[in-house]
């Protein structure tokens, strides 16, 4: 386990500084901050002077060097756009996405467990039809469409949330929309995996011995349906993590998506590059639990 | 077994149909009723809540360069002017002034005016010497706001509350404008350094500075000390919402009571509500397309003008703007400033006459090949699609026109470093309200180039009086003729700034995009 934990580790740092350059060259790939920071009376000069001020005049890999370094030193590396330091910004930007996504998941994981399970034992059934049509809408509709849906309908039809802000009431809508697709989702795969088990020998010879019925699936057939499934929980918590750049900017709400959004458009590159550095650790870091509780819950993963 | 199974689907049906059943009592209930948060004549609005498109970059004197910084930062900076509804300018700090010569100025400063840290007592020639001399130099961005020779000024104290600006050379007529930006801090306070007066900023303004959280909110709160006009709220919130659906639900629901940039399909619906209304004012933002006049066709005035007579202006303010949100350009001088022609009739929508102009020049030589038409997508309402359109219109002439929309990013870069040879869709808002300031920035002035020596005079003359010289109007009205006449740009439109507001608040906008709230006030009934 050891060995296993180390070797993941390192390869996440790989990955951590592969991420680090490739955006860091596409970041700069496509524009000028300097000119987007001055206004359209700026002269040659005035985007020369600005540009060097922020060391953008130096050859590429003497910036990267030098953004590694001052990054990870927290206060040293400043956003171009808001003159703070930027990895304070992305760490507090991430304090309200993990708030957002730990709220989507318990809701899609609340959801979708019990409601596949009931699509998968009754399966044919009216109640298996619906759900499989709620699953459907609920992957095919785009977050935005959602987003304003929920909005319309919840807070300026019926006025029962408010639109936006922050605060466990404005957190509701966000969460949401977040959690439409995951409950959809997972939904669909506990279902299947749970049709899978229910028709094995074991649940058979469980039924035969007189077992009630919630023992079997519970005790018995949910535990095995579910590893796959808590596999895909991680993954999307950090799909969500990365990828609410829809979603923050519909409610207003100051996390990760928004803050790469508008540090996407407005050339901020230590932001964009800090974020995505952070981003790339959680993502990693979510991946390695992952993989030792799959360990954890399934001994045939943990012998080989 | 089977008797359990249908039971369940029963259970679940019947929990699906009593959502929809509490769902149907509460269309039924909660019919939106709009906010009732009038406040009785006479009483403060305790909290104004503003809706903030973009996250200001900064709050300093130093970095911030846009009117998303400079309408928040004047409610607790007091600049030495600044301008009132009809763009005039008048003494904020400052309470009167002399142009004694083309490069000398004395400025008297009003007393009583106090910083909101007691610890800084009051504002004094002592603090405007030492905020002019740190934020308006040539290494702040701000400078870029200021005419070069302002930002070469000697500042002198000669007594506490008079002080002599002198510039070296001429051509500050427009001084007083341009100070409309200068902030002043405490001199003390500027001597702790930059990183503490950025974080938190102190000055005499009617406002004092409590936090701002980015990408979420800046606040401020009344200054009970304050030196000028009587101020009736006591807290001012601004809101960081970048999506505009999300802006107008919370302005709808009661959750804002201000919001900029309301876009003309929104009107109906904002003025059909009882507690909102749609004030309008004419911007200080243009729309034109520059020609870079140096580079062939455009060197040919006939081309330059069949492109004018091509673009149905009136049709692009129907049909994009709905007719609420833009007036067809008709000039180059703002037409807010009084030095406009309110009588000028500009080029009018005349395709017939464009193809004539366009045969005289190719019979006399000159090529007319395809022209790629650029506009930025992501920088003005609707201007991806005012580029469309005109691409539309000079086909519609017989040219054949590539149209390419980039974000602002890509294409500004090339603008200002003056490598354009296409022609190029920009905005230019005249924050510094002077009628010649349009053509004296760099990149209209470059692409413009070369003009007669006649107008060069014009300008410089221009530049030495003071707004509100009667002959600026005579001296302007003659250049905007000869420039326009000359078609060294397209004329666009012009936008007419639309705001909603909540009926609780006696507020309207200003012509120069900034959102002051320092004359408002609970409505009277």
């Amino acid at each position: 386990m050891y060995q296993f934990v180390t070797q993941r580790l390192l390869q996440a740092l790989a990955t951590i500084i592969v991420v680090s350059i490739v955006v860091f060259l596409f970041v700069h790939a496509s524009g000028d901050p300097a000119a987007l920071l001055l206004p359209e009376q700026a002269t040659p000069e005035d985007i020369a002077n600005l540009r060097a001020q922020l060391g953008l005049d130096r050859p590429l890999y003497i910036q990267y060097l030098a953004f590694m370094k001052d990054f990870w030193r927290g206060e040293a590396l400043k956003s171009f756009r808001y003159n703070l330091p930027a990895l304070p910004l992305v760490l507090g930007a991430l304090r309200w996405t993990l708030a957002l996504v730990c709220g989507a998941m318990f809701i899609s994981v609340v959801l979708a467990i019990p409601l596949g399970t009931l699509a998968a034992l009754r399966r044919g059934s009216l109640v298996d039809v619906m759900i499989r049509v709620v699953a459907v809408f609920g992957q095919s509709m785009p977050s935005f469409w959602v987003a304003m849906l929920l909005m319309l309908f919840f807070a300026v039809r019926f006025r029962v949330l408010p639109v936006s802000g922050l605060g466990f009431k404005h957190a509701i809508l966000p969460m949401a929309t977040l959690a439409f697709f995951q409950v959809a989702v997972l939904l669909r795969l506990f279902r299947s995996e749970m049709l899978e088990v229910i028709h094995q020998d074991y649940i058979r010879t469980a039924r035969s011995k007189g077992l009630r019925e919630a023992i079997v699936v519970y005790r018995h057939a949910f535990k095995n349906a579910a590893i796959p499934v808590i596999t895909m929980v991680g993954l999307q918590f950090a799909a969500l993590v990365t990828g609410a750049v829809v979603t923050d900017p519909i409610f207003a709400w100051p996390g990760v998506g928004f803050l790469m959004v508008n540090s996407v458009f407005l050339k901020d590159y230590p932001v964009v590059v800090g974020a995505a550095i952070v981003a790339a650790v959680v993502v990693t870091m979510i991946n390695l639990a992952v993989d030792i509780l799959y360990g954890i819950l399934d001994p045939r993963i943990r012998v080989s | 077994m089977m008797r359990r199974q249908g039971s369940v689907d029963v259970l679940f049906a019947a929990v699906v149909l009593g959502m929809l059943a509490i769902a149907g009592c509460w269309a039924h209930a909660a019919a939106p009723t709009g906010t009732s948060s009038r406040t009785p004549a006479g009483q403060r609005i305790q909290e104004l809540k503003v809706a903030q498109i973009g996250n200001p970059s900064a709050m300093d004197c130093w970095n911030f360069t846009a009117v998303d910084e400079g309408d928040i930062v004047r409610h607790f900076l007091e600049p030495l002017f600044d301008f009132d509804r009809d763009g005039a300018i008048r003494g904020a700090a400052a309470e009167s002034w002399e142009m004694k010569s083309p490069t000398e100025w004395i400025i008297r400063l009003r007393k009583g005016m106090k910083f909101h840290d007691p610890k800084y007592e009051e504002l004094k020639a002592e603090d405007v010497v030492a905020s002019l001399d740190s934020c308006v130099r040539e290494t702040s961005r701000l400078a870029i706001a200021f005419a070069k020779p302002i930002l070469k000024h000697q500042a002198e104290i000669l007594d506490e509350y008079t002080i002599r600006l002198t510039m070296p050379e001429p051509g500050t007529g427009g001084l007083l404008n341009n100070l409309a930006y200068a902030y002043i801090y405490p001199k003390k306070y500027l001597e702790l350094g930059k990183e503490q007066v950025a974080r938190r900023p102190i000055g005499a303004g009617p406002y004092k500075f409590v936090e701002w959280v980015p990408n979420q909110r800046i606040v401020v709160e009344r200054f009970e000390g304050y030196g000028g006009p009587e101020q009736f709220i006591d807290r001012i919130v601004w809101r960081i919402i970048p999506d505009a659906f999300t802006r107008e639900s919370e302005f709808l629901t009661g959750g804002l009571d201000v919001i900029p940039f309301v876009q003309p399909a929104w009107v109906p619906e904002i003025e059909a509500n009882p507690n909102t209304r749609v004030e309008r004012v004419v911007s200080g933002r243009h729309i034109h397309i520059i020609l870079p006049v140096q580079e062939p066709p455009f060197t040919d005035k006939r081309v330059r003008q069949a492109l004018n007579y091509a673009v149905n202006k009136k049709e692009l303010v129907e049909q994009l703007f709905l007719g609420i949100g833009a007036v067809p350009l008709t000039g180059a001088i703002h037409p807010i400033l009084p030095e406009a022609d309110p009588e000028r009739a500009g080029y009018s929508y005349d395709p017939e006459k464009a193809k004539l102009l366009l045969r005289e020049a190719r019979a006399n030589g000159v090529k007319v090949g395809k022209i790629t038409l650029y506009a930025p997508n992501d920088r003005y309402t609707l201007d991806k699609e005012m580029g469309e359109a005109v691409a539309g219109y000079w086909r519609a002439i017989g040219l054949d026109v590539e149209y390419i929309n980039q974000p602002r990013s890509v294409l500004f870069p090339n603008l200002f470093t003056f490598k354009l040879k296409d022609p190029l869709l920009i905005g230019f808002g005249n924050i510094r309200l002077r009628a010649e300031w349009i053509f004296e920035v760099g990149y209209n002035r470059h692409y413009a180039d070369p003009i007669p020596e006649e107008w060069q005079k014009l300008i410089d003359e221009l530049s030495r009086t003071i707004s509100g010289d009667p002959r600026r109007i005579e001296l302007a009205r003659k250049l905007d003729k000869l420039w326009t006449e000359d078609a060294k740009w397209v004329f666009m439109i012009n936008y007419v700034d639309l705001y909603g507001v909540n009926n609780r608040v006696d507020w309207q906008p200003y012509a120069i995009e900034n959102r002051y709230f320092l004359d408002a006030k609970p409505r009277k009934k």
